[in-house]
C-alpha cells in the first residue's frame, strides 16, 4: 500500500475512534514508562555505586583462608601466607588483564592521629590497618602524577629527632639506627570509600566539616602523625615505637577501603624493621584490573589454582544484586506491557468486527489482504509509538520527580548521587521498541483474521 | 478478442454442518464487450452468489471464472485484488457507503488501493457530476436521499473507469422514481461507452432495457 493512502487511512482512524485507540495507547505507555523508570532506575544506581562505591573490574586475591592467622596471629608472630612474584606474574598473562597491583599489608601494628590543619581538630583511629602498593602503578591516575613515592629517594639531612629537621618533616629512623635521615611526610592514598564515610558520617557526628571529594587537596594541607609498632592491639615483637608523619595526597580506587596506603618501598622498609626479611618480599594480597567485568570469572579461576580466593566479593555481588533487582522490576514492566497488548488485542478485535463490512468493502474496492494486515499493523504501531513516547516523558519526569524528592526530604548519605537514574539513547530506544513490540503483538492476530474476512459474506449482510 | 466473462460450469455449494446447499448449479454464462446482462430470478435463487463468483470475492467454486481471459481461480491474492480494483466496479444494493467520509472521499475509496491513479481527485469530481451530484461533493452521505446515495456508490464504482459493472439490485432500495433515474444513468453509461453491465435485479424495467437476460432458478441458468 502506498504511503500517502495508508497516512489517510491512519487519520480517519485517529478521527473516528481516537478515544478507544487512546485508551489502548494509555495502557502501553504506562506499561513503557514502568519499563524505561525501572531500566533507569537500575542503570542509574549501578553507575551511583558501581565505580565509586564498588569496582567490577577489579578483584583483590589473596592466599586461600585458613592460612590467613589474621591481626592477632600476626602479632602472636604467625607467618603471613606470602604471594610469590611468580604469582604475580602469571596473573598478569591471563587473558583480559590490563594491570596487577601487588599489595604488601603492614607486618606490624600502626595508629594514626592529625589533621587539624584541614579539619580544625584532630581525628584519629587506634589501630590503622594499611598496605603498600607499587607507586608507578597508580601514578596515572594522580595529580601530579609523581605526588606518591618514597620520601627517602631525596633523603635530607641526619638527624636523631624531629627537631633538627624543617618544620614539615620528621625524622626518618629506623628502630636499630643511631642516625635518621630527614624525611618528607610519607605520601598516603585513600579510597574514595573512606573519605565518603567520613563526610557522611563521621565528619556530621563529631560537628566537623566535610572533606568532599573534590577537596581533598584540602585535606592534603594536613599532616597525621603515624605511629608504628604499636595500636591498641598490642606491641610489635621487634622494632621500638616510634612515629612519622603522613600525608593524604590522593583518592584511588586501588588504595585499602578502610586504611591507608603507602608507597610499596616504605612498607618493605617498615615490615623488614618490624616483621624481619621474609615479611618484605612475601605480597599479601594482589589487585587484578581487567578490561571488563566479564573477565573476572577468568582471573579467580585462575587464581584458585595458583592459591589465591576473592578478598572481597561485595563488587560482583552488588552488581548481581541491582542486575537482579532490575529484572524482576522489568517482569513488572513487561507484565504490564503484555497486560496492555492483550488490552490491544481486544480493541482491535472489537475495531475489526465493528468494521467488518468496511474491510469488505475495502477488498472488492481493490485492497489485498496485505493492505488490510498493513493498515492495521500500522495502526498498532502508531498506538505503540504513541504510547511509547508519552511513557517515556513519563518515566523521565517520575525520575526527576524521585531525584528531587531524594534531593530535598532524603538526609545525607554515603554515596548519595546527584541521581538514580540514567537515560542513555539505548534505554530510550529498547523501551520504545518493546513498546511497539507489544502493540503489534496484540494486534498481529485480529489484523489477521480481518484481512480473511469473507468480501463477499460480509457484503451480502445488507 | 476475450469476452469479459466466461463461466465455465461453476458450482457453489454452500455447508452449513451436516447440511448442503446447491446454490449455483452448474451455470455457464458468456458475456461479451459492450452487453448489458441482467440476471434475473427469485429472491434466494444465488443472484448476489453468482456475483461474488464472477467479481472474484469468493473464489469457492467449482469450474471456471474467467474474466477478460483471466482465471480468476489461479490469480494469487493480490494479483487479483488489484486487478478487481482496476478492472471491476461494484454497485450494492445497499450502496455500502462510509458514514464517517464525504462524498468524494467515499468516490475516492477504490484510489487507496493499488496504484496511484493519476489526477483521482479530478476524476472523483467529474465522477459525482456525471452522476448529477456536482456541487454536493464535500456533503456527508448521511445528509443525502437513497439515490442520492446510490448515485455516490456509482460514481465510486466508476472512479477507475473499470470496463466491467457488476451491480446487485442497484434500484432495490430505492423507490420506483428514483430506481427509473438510476436506469436512466446505467443506460447513458452504456451508450456512452464500452462498459459492460451485469446486473442482478428483481426490476423489470432494466430487465427490459437489458440488451440481454437471464434468469436463475434453483441455482440453474435460463436464457429467456
Ligand atoms: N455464506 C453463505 N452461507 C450459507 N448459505 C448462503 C451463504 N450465502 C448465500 N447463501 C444461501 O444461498 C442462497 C442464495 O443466496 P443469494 O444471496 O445468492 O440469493 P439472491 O438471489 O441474491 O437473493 P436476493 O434476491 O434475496 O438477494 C440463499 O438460500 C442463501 O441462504
Ligand atoms: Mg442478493
Amino acid at each position: 500500500m502506498r504511503g500517502a493512502s495508508l497516512l489517510r487511512l491512519l487519520g480517519r482512524d485517529v478521527r473516528r475512534d481516537g478515544s478507544a485507540l487512546a485508551v489502548a495507547g494509555f495502557g502501553i505507555a504506562a506499561g513503557t514508562a514502568a519499563l524505561a523508570f525501572f531500566l533507569a532506575l537500575g542503570l542509574g544506581v549501578r553507575k551511583a555505586l558501581i565505580g565509586r562505591v564498588f569496582v567490577v573490574d577489579q578483584i583483590e586475591l589473596q592466599p586461600k583462608k585458613g592460612a590467613d592467622p589474621g591481626m592477632v596471629g600476626l602479632l602472636l608472630g604467625a607467618q603471613t601466607p606470602a604471594i610469590p612474584p611468580a604469582t604475580v606474574d602469571a596473573l598478569a598473562k591471563v587473558k583480559g588483564v590490563l594491570h596487577v597491583y601487588p599489595k604488601l599489608r603492614f607486618a606490624f601494628p600502626a595508629s594514626a592521629k592529625g589533621g587539624k590543619e584541614a579539619l580544625g581538630r584532630d581525628v584519629g583511629t587506634s589501630e590503622l590497618p594499611g598496605d603498600g602498593i607499587d607507586p608507578a602503578l597508580v601514578a596515572p591516575e594522580l595529580t601530579p602524577p609523581g605526588v606518591f613515592h618514597d620520601p627517602l629517594e631525596h633523603p635530607g639531612p641526619a638527624c636523631v629527632e624531629d627537631k633538627t629537621c624543617a618544620a614539615h618533616q620528621y625524622c626518618e629512623k629506623p628502630s636499630d639506627a643511631a642516625l635518621g635521615a630527614c624525611s618528607d611526610p610519607v605520601p598516603v592514598l585513600v579510597s574514595p570509600y573512606l573519605v565518603e564515610l567520613f563526610d557522611k558520617a563521621i565528619a556530621p557526628a563529631h560537628g566537623l566539616a566535610p572533606i568532599g571529594r573534590s577537596a581533598i587537596e584540602q585535606a592534603s594541607k594536613a599532616t597525621f602523625v603515624m605511629k608504628v609498632g604499636e595500636s591498641v592491639f598490642g606491641r610489635s615483637k621487634t622494632g621500638a615505637t616510634r612515629t612519622m608523619k603522613v600525608k593524604i595526597v590522593g583518592l584511588s580506587l586501588r588504595a585499602l577501603d578502610l586504611g591507608a596506603t603507602l608507597p610499596l618501598p616504605v612498607v618493605r622498609r617498615l615490615n623488614r624493621e618490624y616483621a624481619g626479611e621474609a615479611s618484605v618480599t612475601a605480597f599479601s594480597s594482589v589487585l587484578v584490573q581487567v578490561s571488563d567485568g566479564g573477565r573476572l570469572a577468568e582471573v579467580v579461576r585462575v587464581g584458585e589454582g595458583l592459591g589465591l580466593e576473592p578478598k572481597d566479593t561485595r563488587a560482583r555481588d552488588v552488581a548481581v544484586l541491582i542486575t537482579a533487582i532490575t529484572a524482576l522490576l522489568s517482569l513488572v514492566a513487561a507484565v504490564m506491557l503484555t497486560l496492555a497488548g492483550a488490552n490491544i488485542a481486544g480493541t482491535f478485535r472489537t475495531l475489526s468486527l465493528s468494521r467488518r463490512r468496511e474491510i469488505a468493502l475495502y477488498r472488492a474496492l481493490g485492497a489485498s489482504q496485505t493492505d488490510v494486515q498493513t493498515w492495521l499493523l500500522a495502526l498498532a504501531a502508531s498506538i505503540g509509538i504513541t504510547g511509547g513516547l508519552s511513557g517515556l516523558l513519563a518515566a523521565r519526569l517520575l525520575a526527576a520527580i524521585a531525584d528531587w524528592l531524594a534531593r530535598t526530604r532524603l538526609p545525607d548519605f554515603p554515596f548519595k548521587p546527584e541521581t538514580f537514574f540514567a537515560f542513555p539513547a539505548s534505554i530510550a530506544l529498547s523501551a520504545l521498541g518493546v513498546a511497539v513490540l507489544f502493540a503489534l503483538l496484540g494486534a498481529v492476530g485480529p489484523a489477521r483474521r480481518s484481512a480473511k474476512v469473507d468480501p463477499a459474506r460480509a457484503l451480502a449482510g445488507g | 478478442m476475450d469476452p469479459v466473462v466466461e463461466c465455465r460450469a461453476v458450482s457453489r455449494v454452500f455447508t452449513d454442518g451436516a447440511e448442503r446447499r446447491v446454490v449455483l448449479d452448474d451455470v455457464s454464462l458468456t458475456v461479451q464487450a459492450g452487453e448489458m446482462l441482467t440476471i434475473v430470478g427469485a429472491s434466494g435463487s444465488g443472484k448476489s452468489t453468482l456475483l461474488a463468483a464472477l467479481g472474484g470475492l469468493d473464489r469457492d467454486y467449482t469450474g471456471e471464472v474467467r474474466l477478460f481471459g483471466r482465471d480468476l481461480a489461479k490469480e494469487p491474492d493480490p494479483a487479483l485484488s488489484r486487478f478487481r480494483g482496476r478492472s471491476v466496479g461494484f454497485v450494492f444494493q445497499s450502496f455500502h457507503l462510509l458514514p464517517h467520509l464525504t462524498a468524494i472521499e467515499n468516490v475516492l475509496v477504490p484510489a487507496l488501493f493499488g496504484d496511484a491513479i493519476d489526477d483521482a481527485e479530478r476524476h472523483a469530481a467529474e465522477a459525482l457530476a456525471r452522476v448529477g451530484l456536482g456541487g454536493r461533493e464535500h456533503d456527508r452521505t448521511e445528509a443525502l436521499s437513497g439515490g442520492q446515495r446510490q448515485r455516490v456508490a456509482i460514481a465510486r464504482a466508476l472512479l477507475a473507469k473499470p470496463p466491467l459493472l457488476l451491480c446487485d439490485e442497484p434500484t432495490g432500495n430505492l423507490d420506483s422514481e428514483t430506481a427509473a433515474s438510476i436506469l436512466a444513468l446505467f443506460l447513458e453509461l452504456h451508450r456512452a461507452g464500452d462498459t459492460t453491465f451485469v446486473i442482478a435485479t428483481h426490476d423489470e424495467h432494466i430487465a427490459e432495457a437489458a440488451s440481454r437476460a437471464v434468469v436463475l432458478r434453483e441455482g440453474r441458468l435460463q436464457e429467456t
